[in-house]
């Protein structure tokens, strides 16, 4: 067969990226032709379906602008020369074809999920916001209805195309393995973490709440911990530790949702990251290359993900393939999925409190934390990618028979 | 029957420009036509849009009460207008400084795009900056634990000869 690949190209590769590239090669190892078709976000047409742009637009609401440029883009595609068609990323989902396969990552959570909380943190005006989820939720439902199977990212994922739009009777799953390569994971599930440090990877962007790690680690004065990853919220991040971890801090006067429902600006006076990325007993790691992420795996005595409403886990996959226990926050989506409070990690509350106290009984009983290290890499085993791609491979014979 | 969609609660959406955009383009991608009424397509006005509309008002601001030699009917122009005076007098100021506002206004939407330009251009610049930065920072890690290495290995050396040339403690 003929298959084309939509995907929108943001000019960086992250794990969805190398998702599709796994795809890719499971498809022509097949003996399929594969065809690349793609819209540069940042080539887009500066007036979509030739609406002109009220200034104040671009300046208000710049991403409604965007997105409704690139799914032009992908609606002006004619995919119709090939026997299927796989898209990606929204809103690749605007090209028509009769066999349609969505590999659906997640939808533009902005205008979805994301919306309550986008608006609460201040990054824009409430009325615009709601008024361009509406807008685009119905002109997404547009284009969805033509997709003839979707396979979902997770089962969140899943659960949001039947809250939002109602699929349920052609939506899968296909669930991706680790980004790391099993051999370091191996190597890391070797290492001893007796008396190691707590660690944390994540980008240090919104709803990604690093801040909540810091707020725990804060808890735990003398106890080393490791914060790994880099992004927009990094000085902010660290200004938030330096002053959560000053003597005579008040750790329970602070509203754990006000740490992370904000927009990440730096107080006044406060510059950006010092030579010396460290406060207290936290080291800020920023980004590291997959030998060192094992390296880090190895030598951590659990690995806390307190990210919000995720799509799906992957770091904490990745954790608990290295046999380290997790501690994530009950209201973290996709990474609560693997994990069975107390079995192989904690479901807490998305507090600093409830993170140190999990972190905390987890480095006072070494024999607990090995045990729950354990569960987990257990429960991980399952997370392949030769069963993403078997997932993958069964929704394309659904569709092509 | 198409499911229905879930939609965000009802709010206190004032309607402006910005609203009016967004209903134009997103029932264009549902596919519907232009709605009737809705200017042709345009991107944002040029500088100083709105001078040719001041020129035409500032040709009337002084409401005919200039009239030239060649009027036909002049005495009784100057006349009819001597009485109306009583009453233009007052709006012909007001006129004057209305526009002197507009022109004003129009000076500094004219110079609107050149700001936003140049904020969006130092926006991309400090991407830049941030990304060499972090780009810099991971390089100056890997020269200091480098240094580090290299600290001990010289540092071990040194044990090994003070080793060899020192007598052991008796």
């Amino acid at each position: 067969m003929r298959i084309a690949i939509a995907k929108p190209d943001f000019g960086v590769v992250g794990g969805f990226e190398k998702v599709m590239t796994r795809v890719e090669h499971e498809l022509v190892s097949r003996g399929h032709a594969v065809d690349h078709v793609g819209v540069d976000i940042d080539a887009t047409s500066p007036l979509p379906y030739g609406v002109g742009v009220p200034p104040s637009m671009r300046l208000r609401l710049p991403g409604f602008v965007r997105y409704l440029a690139a799914m032009e883009a992908f609606q002006r595609i004619d995919a119709r020369g090939c026997d299927l068609l796989i898209t990606t990323q929204p809103p690749s989902f605007a090209i028509e074809h009769p066999r349609h396969l969505s590999l659906f990552s997640h939808h533009q959570r902005l205008y979805y999920d994301l919306c309550d909380v986008w608006i609460a943190a201040g990054f824009g005006d409430a009325a615009l916001q709601r008024h361009a989820a509406a807008l685009v939720r119905r002109v997404d439902q547009r284009h969805l209805r033509g997709v003839g199977l979707f396979l979902a990212a997770s089962e969140v994922v899943r659960d949001r195309l039947r809250h939002y739009n109602g699929f349920e009777n052609n939506v899968g799953v296909y669930l991706a393995g680790t980004g790391l390569h099993e051999s370091l994971l191996r190597e890391a599930a070797a290492g001893t973490a007796s008396g190691g440090y707590v660690l944390c990877v994540t980008r240090q962007e919104f709803t990604k709440r690093a801040e909540l790690f810091v707020h725990a680690m804060a808890y735990l004065p003398g106890v080393p911990a490791r914060l790994v990853g880099g992004g927009g919220r990094l000085a902010f991040t660290l200004d938030l530790a330096r002053r959560l971890m000053a003597p005579g801090a008040d750790l329970d006067a602070v509203d754990d949702a006000e740490l992370w429902l904000n927009r990440g600006i730096l107080p006044p006076g406060v510059n950006g990251v010092a030579a010396s990325p460290v406060a207290g007993d936290l080291s800020f790691v920023g980004m590291v290359d997959d030998a060192e992420l094992a390296r880090l795996y190895a030598g951590a005595v659990c690995v806390v993900a307190p990210a919000y409403n995720e799509d799906y886990g992957l770091t904490v996959i990745e954790a608990m393939s290295a046999g380290r226990p997790v501690v994530v926050c009950a209201d973290g989506g996709g990474v609560c999925l693997p994990v069975v409070d107390g079995v192989n990690g904690y479901v807490v509350q998305p507090t600093g409190r409830a993170i140190a106290e999990a972190v905390a009984r987890l480095r006072e009983d070494p024999q607990l934390a090995r045990s729950m290290g354990e569960s987990a890499r257990e429960t991980a085993a399952a997370y392949t990618w030769e069963r993403a791609m078997a997932q993958i491979i069964a929704g394309v014979e659904r569709l092509c028979g | 029957m198409p499911p229905t969609v879930p939609q965000p609660a009802a709010t206190d959406v004032t309607v402006d420009a910005d609203l009016d955009y967004m209903d134009e383009v997103a029932s264009r991608a549902l596919g519907n036509p232009p709605t009737a009424g809705v200017p042709a397509p345009a991107a944002e006005p040029p500088p100083g849009a709105a001078a040719g509309y001041i020129g035409r008002a500032a040709a009337h601001a002084h409401m005919g009460t200039e009239l030239s030699e060649a009027e036909r009917l002049l005495l009784f122009k100057r006349g009819v207008l001597r009485l109306a005076h009583l009453f233009s007098k007052e709006q012909v100021v007001y006129n004057d400084n209305v526009l002197k506002a507009l022109r004003a206004l129009d000076r500094r939407l004219a110079a609107v795009p050149g700001l936003i330009a140049t904020a969006e251009a130092d926006l991309a610049d400090l991407g830049d900056t941030v990304d060499r930065l972090s780009r810099e920072m991971v390089e100056l890690r890997e020269v200091a634990e480098e240094q580090g290495r290299r600290q001990q290995a010289l540092a071990e050396q040194l044990a090994a000869l003070r080793a060899m040339v020192e007598p052991p403690p008796s």
